[in-house]
This record gives C-alpha cells, sequence and structure tokens, in this order.
C-alpha cells in the first residue's frame, strides 16, 4: 500500500527555459494528510498545481502520483486524482445536475453517485438551476463537486476559498474536513492561511522558486519559535518596562496592564518572573504569544 | 469513446447550438416556401416536375450559404464553449486522452452536420407538399420528388464540406478568441464563392468552393467538370485530403492547449 501520495524531486518548471517559475524543488505528501501549500500570489502555486496534473511539462526533475508518472500511467494516476484548478470549470448554460452529468459521463459515473455528490456539496435544492445564476459560493462547491464525482483518492484544490464570503469559506472548508475524515488525501493552496490553518496537517511555503518550508503544522511552529513574544500581566507595568529595558527587546507599545518581551530563549521567561517578582511587581498572567499560521508564513517569507 | 461522444453532445444539445441545428435546417424551407407562396407565376412550369427546379433552388441557397456557414459557426461554437467555461484543464485532468477530446468533439460536430442535413431534407419535402396544399398549380404531389437523388446530393454536400470543417477546427484551436475563427471563415467563404463564379484556376483545391462547385447550380458558364457529377470524385477526394491534414495539424496544436 502506497505511503506517499505524491513524490517531487528536483522539479524545475518554467514557460520558457530561461524564466523558471519553480527551481529545484522536492516534496512528499502522505497518504491521508491534507497539505497546505502557501505562497504569495505569483510564487509558482499554480504552476506546481499544473505540473502534478499533467497539464505542464518540468524542464527538469520528476513528478510522481502514487508512485507513477502521469506520462506513463495518464489513465490509471488521473482516475485516482480530482482537481479544482483556478476557478470551477462550469457551463453556466447547463443545470448544477447537468454539469455533474457531463463530468459523470466522461468518468461512467451513474446517476446515484451524481445525487450523492449533490448531497455532499449541499447542493441538492439547486440542482435543476442554470449554474449562471449559481453565486459564487455554490460555484465554488459545484467545482468541488466534479472534482469528487468519481470518488477520487486525492484531491488537488487551487485556492477553492478565493471569493467566497465568510460562511461559504467555513461552510466549504468543513466539507474539506469531512472528505479528509473520510480518507481522502488533500493538496490544496492557498493565499490567505488562516482560513486553511485549521484543516491542515500539513504546510509547504512556497517562496522565490522553491520551499522554504515544508513538514507538519507543528514542525513549522518550531521552525520559527527561535525568538517568541510573551506578554505579562503585571501591577505595575510602567516600572516593570523600565525594569526590562536594555535587558530583553521590549515592546512600547504594551497595552495596558501588560508588558510585552521579546524572548529569544526558553530560559528568559524565567529570568523575567525573577526579575519582577524581585522588584515587588505582582504577575497576574504569563501568556505566550502562539504565532498563527498567516504570522509565521509572513515571518518566514521576509 | 462513446462516452466522450455522448458528453459533447449533452453540451451541444443544451448550448445555443441546438437553435442554430434548427435555423439552420428548416429556416430555408420555409424561405423557399414564402417565395413560392408569394409568387407562383414565378415558379410554376406547366409539364414539368416541379420537384426538380424546387430542389435545385433550396439545394443551391443551402449549398451556397447557409451550410457552409453553419458549419463555420457550428466549429466554433463547439470550441467557444469551452473556453467560456474555462473548462480545458479540467478536460484535460480527466483520465481520457487529448485525442479522444478531440475525436469526441469532432464525431459530435459530423452528428449536428448529419442532423443539420436531415432535417433540411425532411422539411424541404414536407415543404413542397405544404405548398402545394396552398397553391395547388404546382402539382407537387403528381410527380415523384426522386428522394434518393435528393439525399445522394445532400451527403455530397456533407462530404465536400468537412473540408471547411478541417480547416476551421484548425483555426479554432489555433485562436483564443473565436471571433477571428468566424470572421475568417465568413471572408474565405465569400472568397470561396468568388472565385467558384469567377471560374479561378484554384477553385478546384480551395475547400471554401467546393460547397459551390460539387453541383452545377448555374453559377458559372461552364458548370462543374464532367468528373465532379459523380459520387466521390474529385472534390470530394480534395475535401477528405483537407480534412484529414487539417485535423493533423489541428491535433498538434490540441496538445499543447491548457
Amino acid at each position: 500500500m502506497e505511503d506517499t501520495i505524491v513524490e517531487i524531486d528536483g522539479l524545475s518548471v518554467g514557460y520558457q527555459s530561461h524564466r523558471l517559475v519553480l527551481h529545484d524543488l522536492s516534496l512528499r505528501v502522505k497518504k491521508n494528510s491534507v497539505f497546505g501549500f502557501l505562497g504569495r500570489n505569483g510564487a509558482g502555486k499554480s504552476t506546481l498545481i499544473k505540473t502534478l496534473m499533467g497539464l505542464l511539462h518540468p524542464q527538469m526533475g520528476s513528478v510522481r502520483l502514487f508512485g507513477q508518472t502521469i506520462k506513463d500511467n495518464r489513465k490509471e494516476v488521473l482516475s485516482r486524482v480530482g482537481s479544482l484548478i483556478d476557478s470551477p470549470s462550469i457551463y453556466g448554460y447547463l443545470t448544477g445536475i447537468e454539469n455533474l452529468r457531463i463530468y459523470g459521463k466522461y468518468h461512467r459515473i451513474g446517476e446515484n453517485r451524481i445525487k450523492e455528490v449533490l448531497d455532499i456539496v449541499g447542493l441538492e435544492d439547486n440542482a435543476d438551476r442554470k449554474a449562471k445564476t449559481y453565486s459564487t459560493g455554490m460555484r465554488q462547491r459545484l467545482g468541488l463537486g466534479m472534482a469528487i464525482l468519481h470518488d477520487p483518492e486525492f484531491l488537488i484544490l487551487d485556492e477553492p476559498t478565493n471569493g467566497l464570503d465568510p460562511e461559504g469559506r467555513v461552510d466549504f472548508l468543513n466539507t474539506m474536513s469531512r472528505l479528509h475524515n473520510e480518507g481522502k488525501t488533500i493538496l490544496i493552496s492557498s493565499h490567505l492561511l488562516s482560513e486553511i490553518e485549521r484543516i491542515v496537517t500539513h504546510v509547504g511555503i512556497l517562496n522565490d522558486k522553491k520551499f522554504l518550508f515544508h513538514g507538519s503544522v507543528n514542525e513549522l511552529y518550531q521552525f520559527n519559535q527561535k525568538s517568541r513574544m510573551v506578554r505579562f500581566k503585571v501591577s505595575n507595568p510602567q516600572f516593570g518596562l523600565e525594569l526590562l529595558e536594555g535587558i530583553y527587546n521590549v515592546s512600547k507599545e504594551s497595552e495596558d496592564g501588560y508588558i510585552s518581551v521579546q524572548t529569544e530563549n526558553k530560559d528568559d521567561t524565567p529570568e523575567i518572573i525573577k526579575t519582577l517578582t524581585a522588584n515587588q511587581i505582582d504577575i497576574y498572567a504569563v501568556i505566550p504569544n502562539k504565532n498563527s499560521l498567516e504570522e509565521l508564513f509572513i515571518e518566514s517569507v521576509k | 469513446m462513446r462516452q466522450n461522444i455522448s458528453s459533447e453532445l449533452l453540451k451541444m444539445k443544451k448550448s445555443s447550438i441546438r437553435w442554430l441545428v434548427v435555423i439552420a435546417g428548416f429556416g430555408l424551407s420555409f424561405s423557399v416556401a414564402l417565395f413560392y407562396i408569394a409568387g407562383p407565376e414565378a415558379y410554376v412550369s406547366m409539364g414539368k416536375n416541379p420537384w426538380v427546379s424546387y430542389i435545385h433552388f433550396s439545394l443551391s441557397l443551402f449549398s451556397m450559404g447557409i451550410f457552409p456557414l453553419f458549419v463555420i459557426v457550428l466549429t466554433s461554437s463547439s470550441i467557444l464553449i469551452e473556453c467560456q467555461s474555462n473548462s480545458w484543464k479540467s478536460l484535460f485532468s480527466l483520465p481520457i486522452p487529448k485525442w479522444h477530446i478531440m475525436l469526441g468533439k469532432l464525431i459530435a460536430i459530423f452528428f449536428m452536420m448529419l442532423v443539420v442535413c436531415s432535417l433540411f431534407v425532411i422539411s424541404t419535402v414536407l415543404i413542397g407538399y405544404i405548398v402545394d396544399c396552398v397553391v395547388r398549380e404546382y402539382e407537387f404531389v403528381y410527380y415523384d420528388a426522386n428522394i434518393s437523388s435528393f439525399l445522394l446530393k445532400v451527403f455530397r454536400l456533407f462530404i465536400v464540406t468537412l473540408g471547411i470543417l478541417g480547416v476551421q477546427f484548425l483555426f479554432s484551436v489555433l485562436f483564443r478568441n473565436q471571433l477571428y475563427p468566424l470572421v475568417l471563415g465568413i471572408i474565405l467563404c465569400i472568397i470561396g464563392f468568388m472565385m467558384s463564379i469567377l471560374e479561378l484556376r484554384f477553385t478546384d483545391f480551395f475547400p471554401y468552393s467546393f460547397p459551390m462547385v460539387y453541383e452545377d447550380f448555374g453559377i458559372t458558364n461552364t458548370g462543374p467538370e464532367p468528373g465532379h457529377a459523380h459520387f466521390l470524385g474529385w472534390i470530394e477526394l480534395m475535401s477528405l485530403i483537407c480534412l484529414m491534414g487539417c485535423l493533423v495539424l489541428a491535433y498538434q496544436r490540441f496538445k499543447r492547449l491548457r
């Protein structure tokens, strides 16, 4: 049984040989993980996804899905993959169910599965409406329906939450979570990191043609925990600030009742507590500021 | 492959192409019926089989105008459906070879062309009888419509128009904006018409002239070459060669579509 779904080794892709978008990139995506694939606009996320799907050909390196290349085993590989690349490919003059029927015919899928998918993506009540009348959220959900129609093991979703309102995003991500719980491996790209933070198990940060980081979410936190902001709720913040200034990097923009200190290692926090208590400053709370994925990402690409 | 064709047909059937098929198949016959009803004195010739001139008149308009234009618009529309829906990338991500997708589209186009030809034959014959009910002097009911000969002519038209289909398909995959193949096709049709009227030397090699010269529609002084009158003559052969050549080139381009 394959444990690794995606194996990318030394991949270089460019639209012209002298203008590479991705350079010497390597990646593994494990089975049953949700790989959040992050990068600024233009970082090469869509290029990587198109290469994964065999829509672009690498200049160098190799891409394997399920241990096979698309070039050699197109039918077998692509029948196990579902994708939603850029905006969903929807025939606006057809109804939602007809759109699924079109792709159902390509995959030899019966009417029962089409109805099941409509239910999964929550479009059963709007199945007979023309797709051009759908809202952006409904279009994304229909696109997702097309991607999961043939019950693929691996889903590739390129910025699927783009253009969705907050409620639509939550709905969409809930569906993603459900699919993950059903055993699907998901690769999801985004530049809105705070959104995918709650569903991803692994993260890859793409910057300057290659991965700056890839690993589990915990590894990313550790990767960026060399320095961490710690907040202390104290009885006399002004005096505390004066005491710590010069020894630590203290934020001048500390809130009322709080002192924020940039710690450099794990021993700094107890040292600060000792210093404050030795000077009769009461400490009510010590709050380590766990960076959001968004902050880590911005830190990483700086 | 059957699934691909069925999928392509579903896309076409539900799009504006269905109205195009209805208009191309029935529209001309209704227009001719109006001519025949409005001015019988121009068309009634006593003692002659009225079907001969009626079918000749309908077929000449269909061959030289309606059908080539229909093929041009149909080809562009079938590609435009994918461009408008931004669906090439989804189609090329399916576990089927690209040539299956292209062939599926072509077979669906062939099918629509056959439907239009069939509708044209059926509507022409039916309307002949309807015209006779309105203007008794025509005497359509007393003569043989010679449908087998009519069918053969329409089938030859189908074959000679395949050259145009090939060129238009190539244009459609070459250009992202489907307005270009449409405009080019119409201009080339006009050139083809002019070439056949002027009986220029290369008319027999220019696919857009083929529907104008495969039969003698009375637009030239000499009529078609003797070989033209036969099924699978020079024009039909050239049309098929043109179709094959263009499809080979189109596939090279199709493979690079993203």
